[in-house]
C-alpha cells in the first residue's frame, strides 16, 4: 500500500541525486533487508519509497532524479522542531529496515490490543454478512464460551460483541488513520 | 437496510481460526484491514486503480510503480495511489484481500 507521507509515520523526507563517484554513493536500495515499493508521481520528479519488513515500515518521501539501479547519494531533510522530534523514530525504522538484525524495539502489539482489534474485524465482517451477535461471538470466542455466556443472566459475550462492533464502526469512520501515525 | 458482504473474503460464519493471521499484522496492516472493508473505498479503488502502471521489478524485493495521472481521490483515504494488494493464496475471486497472512491463534479476552 502507498500510504500518504502526509499522514503515515514514520516518514523521512530526502533528496536523492546521482553519486558523482562510487565513493560518494551512500544509498543503495539492494542493501536493505526490507521489501521495497517505489511510487513515482506523474512527473517522475517526486516519489515515495515504502520499506516494509516483518516488524518495521517506513515511507521515504523523495525528490530528485537519481536512478535506483545506479549509485546514489541521499540527503535527509528535517524541518523545524516537530521534524526533529519525529526524526529519532523515523531513523530507527530506517536503520531497522536496513539491517533487521540490529537490536531495535519490537513494535508488536500487546495481546489485549491485538484481541480488541481482531474482534473489531470479526464484528464488522459478521455484521456485514448478516450474522447475529451470537454467531459473531462464536467466531470471536468459540462455541463453548458463547453457549455458556448466552445461558447466563448478564451475557458478557453479547456486550463484548456490541463493543467490538462499535469499535469497528469507529475505525471504518476514519479511525483507521490512527494506525498510520 | 440489507447487509451486503463487502471485502470479506471467506464465507460467513467462517472457520474459527480465519482471523488468526491478524496476530502478525503491523500497524499499517491494521489500517489496510479496515480500509479494505469500506465499500466507498472499493468504488474509488475500481475507478482509479488503472492510473497506476503495472509494477516493474528492479530486484526480487524491489518493485517500481508509476502514476499515469493525478489521483485526487487517494488523499481522501490517506493514500498516494490505489494499489492492488496480493491475493490471499491465489484462491480469492476478490482483489481486496489481505496479504502476508499467517496463523497463530490469539486468545479471546
Amino acid at each position: 500500500m502507498f500510504w500518504s507521507p502526509e499522514i503515515a509515520a514514520p516518514t523521512l523526507r530526502a533528496v536523492i541525486e546521482p553519486a558523482k563517484s562510487p565513493g560518494q554513493a551512500n544509498f543503495v536500495l539492494s542493501r536493505f533487508a526490507a521489501d521495497i515499493s517505489i511510487l513515482f508521481d506523474v512527473t517522475g520528479g517526486q516519489h515515495q519509497i515504502v520499506f516494509k519488513s516483518r516488524r518495521h515500515s517506513l515511507v521515504l518521501a523523495v525528490t530528485g532524479t537519481a536512478s535506483f539501479d545506479a549509485p546514489a547519494r541521499i540527503t535527509f531533510l528535517t524541518q523545524g522542531s516537530d521534524g526533529a522530534a519525529r526524526a529519532p523514530r523515523a531513523f530507527a525504522a530506517f536503520n531497522a529496515c536496513l539491517s533487521p538484525q540490529r537490536n531495535t524495539k519490537d513494535p508488536r502489539l500487546r495481546a489485549t490490543t491485538l484481541v480488541r482489534r481482531r474482534n473489531a474485524l470479526i464484528a464488522l465482517d459478521g455484521d456485514a454478512a448478516g450474522a447475529n451477535y451470537r454467531e459473531i461471538s462464536t467466531v470471536m470466542c468459540g462455541a463453548k464460551d458463547t453457549a455458556e455466556s448466552w445461558s447466563s443472566l448478564n451475557n458478557p459475550r453479547k456486550d463484548q460483541v456490541r463493543r467490538a462492533l462499535q469499535r469497528g464502526e469507529a475505525l471504518v469512520a476514519g479511525g483507521y488513520r490512527k494506525f498510520l501515525g | 437496510m440489507p447487509h451486503v458482504p463487502c471485502s470479506v473474503d471467506l464465507g460467513w460464519p467462517t472457520q474459527l481460526n480465519a482471523y488468526d493471521y491478524t496476530r502478525s499484522l503491523a500497524k499499517w496492516d491494521w489500517a489496510w484491514e479496515i480500509l479494505r472493508r469500506i465499500p466507498a473505498y472499493h468504488e474509488d479503488y475500481r475507478n482509479n486503480v488503472g492510473l497506476l502502471s503495472q509494477p516493474e521489478r528492479l530486484a526480487p524485493r524491489i518493485s517500481v510503480h508509476r502514476l499515469t495521472a493525478p489521483v485526487p481521490r487517494a488523499g481522501a483515504w490517506g493514500l498516494s495511489a490505489f494499489h492492488r494488494s496480493i491475493p490471499l493464496g491465489g484462491l480469492s475471486p476478490r482483489v481486496l484481500v489481505a496479504r502476508d497472512c499467517r496463523t497463530h491463534p490469539p486468545g479471546c479476552h
